[in-house]
Formats: structure tokens, C-alpha cells, sequence
């Protein structure tokens, strides 16, 4: 065996050989054959097309060198000491070299059946021996082509990377900002009663899409009497959630222990006063709302709400009898000219009053059914004997379970006040 | 989508889609202006393939109203569902539109 060939052609690119654009630098090609005059050969006429020649000897020799790294095009001899053409192809095949590798058998066979062989041992193509150079020169350029789709592919494909890690991160911020948002929410809403006592209170809240168009809360506006709203601004998502919150961080009252003035003991006003700040001054209809404003005695349970486009309250009397209050008026932010009424209502100890927004009677389970108004009455009348907590709590069970696994399609929130039994 | 749009006696005619919600409110909302906009400003709206509508496709509705009124024109509607006019009832909305059960009559009621 003859000292394998290591020397590198050091002098390449006669310029007549057009490259592929792709290859920046001169491209590296290995020779792996054990007759150094194939070696020399090859090498010689690999100077004049530009490319810079790589030898080595024997199979293993060759894979050694590609463990190098560089390598992108092979021309490897069938017949040789050791592995095979066809054996070191399919070595080239079972290893990582990071990059596809490009490989000719040199061969002087041309039986179909030793084709079949050297391709299922992963060739990419033969060049016949004793060859034409303008032949190899030929294959050599369609080799230089897949390699440059190759590399397109490549570069491609790391783009599309880049791309899909830019929106993995756009839609993590957006997750965070959105569970955020939540958070905010959250924070407009009720957190205990103790406000209202001796009213109790429960509630239900569960947004479609992580924030609400819902919102819904209670205050004291007077030293004997409370406020309470149930809003529900329309679509949902980030711009529903993001109005209804700002709604309804100007809607409590931030007085502290003071008395809220006029409209918070109005109804009818308060609604007025809402819609002429909704309705927007080219009188198109952008942002609306469905709302209940109303007061509530804390002592004697008279109180007086109004209500637009909102779902009507509903009081659940202590025998289990369930009325409904006055349908109103208008939705909020549609008509400058709608006008709102007050409706007088009391509360006898152990009554509830309740108020929703319709997602809980548009919940659709499994089989396309709604929750239903008379659905929800009859689980307000079965659970009439729990606190109001308990009652919320009930009412989030079985609306969850009537949706199943898919997400809400509407916010669902109800709110329960209730006057305690003496 | 383009909505569905002839006339018939100087009145617009439109039809709704299927369902008419978030997703599509946007788009029906510009082209129902844009019908109303080109005409006379008086607008049958017939509901009959209209399934399902949630809050964003009432505000077209109600969009389409506010640009009929501002041409001294009026929006009737007609073919509602019921769970179309229990909305319309629910937000009060039935009292501000006239409501035909019938397109013809919905059309005949602006001679």
C-alpha cells in the first residue's frame, strides 16, 4: 500500500469553472482511491476546475479526514483494499457530518444490479471508469447544484427557524401580558363582602379567553344604602376586557367612606350619565355595553335598579319563587337619545337577587344544547338554601361541567346578593 | 365575504350571512355601510340564513340603522329567528327597528 496522499492542493480555482454562489470558499472535494495515479489524476484535473482536492488513500482514511470537517463532495473508488465504494458510502450515510455530503462512485462496473447496490448504499452518482474528464467535470457541476439547493434548503429552513422562534416569543409575551391583564381585572373586581354587610354576597366570574368583557361589583353609596352594577361590554377579548375594566374602575366609587354624589343613588341617571360617555360623538355605534346599575338598603331591603339591555335580574324568594325584574332600557353606547327608567324591588330576608350577563344562558355543551334560562332558574331554586357563595359556587360546577372540555365562547358571570334570613 | 345585495323599488335588500359574530362583524359592518352609503338610505335587512348573532353582529345592525337615519332612511328587517329576535328583545333593540316577518312587506312598508 502506498503512503496515503495527504498533500492539499493549495493553488486551486483556474476561474473557468462557474461555482455555485453558495460556495463562498473554494469547495473542498476528497478522493478516496488507492491507485496513486487515479489520486494524481483527479487531483490535477480537480486544480484546473478550481476546486481544491483532498486524498486519502483508503476508506477509513477518508472518513477520518471528513470527521475533519469541510467535506461536502466525495469521489470514492468501488473497488478498493478494505471497505468498498458502496461500504464507505453507507458510512458516510450512518454519520452526522452536520451538512448533506455528496457522493460518486467511480466505477467500472455498469451492471444494473451493482447500480441498485451502490445507490441503496447511499451514492449519489456514478462516473464510469476509465472516464471522459469533461464527464467528470460535468457531474461534478450537477453535484455543486444539489449542494447548493442544499444549502438554500438550509438556509431556508433556518429563517423559518428564526421566524417561528420570533413568534413563539411574540406569543409568550403576549400570553404574559394577557395573563397580566387578567390579573389587573381580577383586581376590579369584588373580593369580599364584608362591604355590604350585613348583605352577603357570591359571585361567578369565568372569561372566555382569559380576560372579560364582564365585570360586575358592589360598594356602599350611602351610609344606609349599596351600589351594585353587572356590565357586560360587547365581543370579548382584549378590547371588550380593556373598556369593561376602565369601566369599571370609573364606575366604584373611590370616595372611601363618603357618599358617592347624585347619579351613584340615581339608577335611571347613572345609566344616562354612562351612555352620553359611550356613545361616540359621530353617533356610530363603536363600543356598547349592556349594563344593570341599581341601590339596595342594607336594613330594609327596598331598593331600585335600572337596566339596559342587560339580561333581567332576577330575586329568588325564600319559598323558592323566582321573578323577573324590568327588561329597561337600551344598551349603553348605541343611542345619545335612549332613555332609562328605575324599577322599585325589595329584598325580604332570605331573598337573593341575582344578576348575570348571558353567557351562562348561551352556554353551549357538547350537543349544541344551551344552558338555558329555565336550566338556570331551576339550579338557583334546587341550591336556595346555601349561602350566596355556595350558590356561586354550585353554578360554576355545573356550568362547567355543562361545557366540557372546550373553552367558553362568552364570559359568564353572575352576581348574588343576598339579604340573610333573620 | 360580500354580502349578498339587490334593489328592488329604490330599497337596499340586503342578506346576512349565516352567522354574523366577532370575526366577521368587521367586514360585514364596512360593506353594509358602503350599500347603505351608495343608496337611498332605505334598507330591508333579511335575516332568513342568519343562524346565529352575538354582540359584535348586533353593533352591525344597530351601525347600519345609524347610517340608513343619518340619510333620512330607515333599516327594516325581516326573517328573524327566534333566537335572533330573543336577542333583539333581550337588548331592547326590537323597539327601535320595525320587524316584518315578510321581506315583501318589509320593502312595501317604505312606499
Amino acid at each position: 500500500m502506498p503512503e496515503p496522499d495527504r498533500t492539499r492542493d493549495d493553488a486551486p480555482n483556474s476561474g473557468r469553472v462557474q461555482r455555485a454562489s453558495m460556495l463562498t470558499q473554494t469547495l473542498q472535494v476528497l478522493v478516496i482511491d488507492d491507485a496513486p495515479d487515479v489520486r494524481i489524476y483527479v487531483r490535477a484535473l480537480l486544480r484546473k476546475w478550481g476546486y481544491e482536492a483532498v486524498l486519502a488513500s483508503n476508506g477509513a482514511e477518508g472518513l477520518e479526514r471528513m470527521r475533519q470537517g469541510g467535506i461536502r463532495l466525495v469521489i470514492c473508488d468501488w473497488m478498493m483494499d478494505g471497505m468498498s465504494g458502496p461500504e464507505v458510502c453507507a458510512a458516510i450515510r450512518r454519520e452526522d457530518f452536520g451538512h448533506y455530503v455528496y457522493v460518486m462512485l467511480l466505477t467500472g462496473r455498469t451492471e444494473d444490479t451493482d447500480l441498485v447496490y451502490g445507490l441503496d448504499s447511499g451514492a449519489d452518482d456514478f462516473v464510469g471508469k476509465p472516464f471522459d474528464a469533461q464527464v467528470l467535470r460535468a457531474r461534478l457541476q450537477v453535484g455543486v447544484r444539489i449542494l447548493g439547493l442544499e444549502e438554500t434548503l438550509a438556509e431556508q429552513n433556518r429563517r423559518l427557524q428564526e421566524h417561528h422562534d420570533e413568534l413563539d416569543r411574540a406569543y409568550t409575551q403576549i400570553q404574559n401580558d394577557l395573563a397580566a391583564a387578567a390579573r389587573i381585572q381580577r383586581e376590579s373586581l369584588p373580593v369580599s363582602d364584608d362591604s355590604i354587610a350585613p348583605l352577603c354576597a357570591g359571585w361567578l366570574f369565568l372569561p372566555a379567553a382569559k380576560i372579560s368583557g364582564d365585570s360586575f361589583h358592589f360598594f356602599p353609596v350611602s351610609q344606609e344604602e349599596v351600589g351594585f352594577y353587572h356590565l357586560d361590554v360587547s365581543g370579548h377579548g382584549i378590547p371588550a376586557a380593556l373598556l369593561s375594566t376602565s369601566l369599571s374602575r370609573s364606575l366604584v366609587p373611590h370616595t372611601g367612606v363618603g357618599t358617592p354624589a347624585g347619579d351613584y343613588l340615581v339608577p335611571a341617571d347613572f345609566l344616562t350619565t354612562l351612555n352620553h360617555e359611550l356613545c361616540s360623538p359621530d353617533g356610530e355605534v363603536t363600543n356598547y355595553a349592556t349594563v344593570v346599575y341599581g341601590v339596595l338598603d342594607k336594613y330594609t331591603g327596598e331598593g331600585r335598579l335600572a337596566s339596559a339591555g342587560h339580561p333581567q335580574p332576577m330575586l329568588l324568594r325564600s319559598d323558592g319563587s323566582v321573578e323577573s325584574l324590568t327588561a329597561g332600557g337600551l344598551p349603553v353606547g348605541m343611542f345619545e337619545a335612549a332613555q332609562y327608567e328605575a324599577q322599585r324591588f325589595r329584598l325580604y330576608p332570605g331573598d337573593r337577587l341575582i344578576t348575570y350577563s348571558d353567557g351562562i344562558t348561551d352556554c353551549f355543551n357538547a350537543d349544541g344544547q344551551a344552558f338555558d334560562i329555565d336550566h338556570f332558574q331551576s339550579l338557583l331554586v334546587r341550591h336556595r338554601h346555601c349561602t350566596a357563595a355556595e350558590m356561586a359556587e354550585e353554578l360554576r360546577r355545573s356550568v362547567t361541567a355543562w361545557r366540557g372540555e372546550t373553552e367558553f365562547e362568552d364570559d359568564i358571570s353572575v352576581l348574588v346578593i343576598e339579604r340573610q334570613a333573620d | 365575504m360580500k354580502l349578498e345585495h339587490r334593489t328592488e323599488n329604490n330599497v337596499d335588500i340586503v342578506a346576512l350571512p349565516n352567522r354574523l359574530v366577532m370575526a366577521n362583524a368587521a367586514e360585514a359592518r364596512s360593506d353594509l355601510k358602503q350599500v347603505i352609503q351608495q343608496g337611498s338610505g332605505r334598507v330591508v335587512i333579511n335575516l332568513s340564513q342568519t343562524e346565529f348573532m352575538d354582540s359584535s353582529g348586533l353593533a352591525v345592525v344597530v351601525a347600519g340603522l345609524q347610517a340608513a337615519r343619518k340619510m333620512n332612511g330607515d333599516v327594516h328587517l325581516a326573517h328573524m329567528s327566534d333566537t335572533i329576535r330573543a336577542l333583539f328583545e333581550l337588548t331592547r333593540l326590537h323597539t327601535v327597528f320595525q320587524i316584518f316577518d315578510d321581506e315583501a312587506d318589509a320593502v312595501a312598508a317604505f312606499a
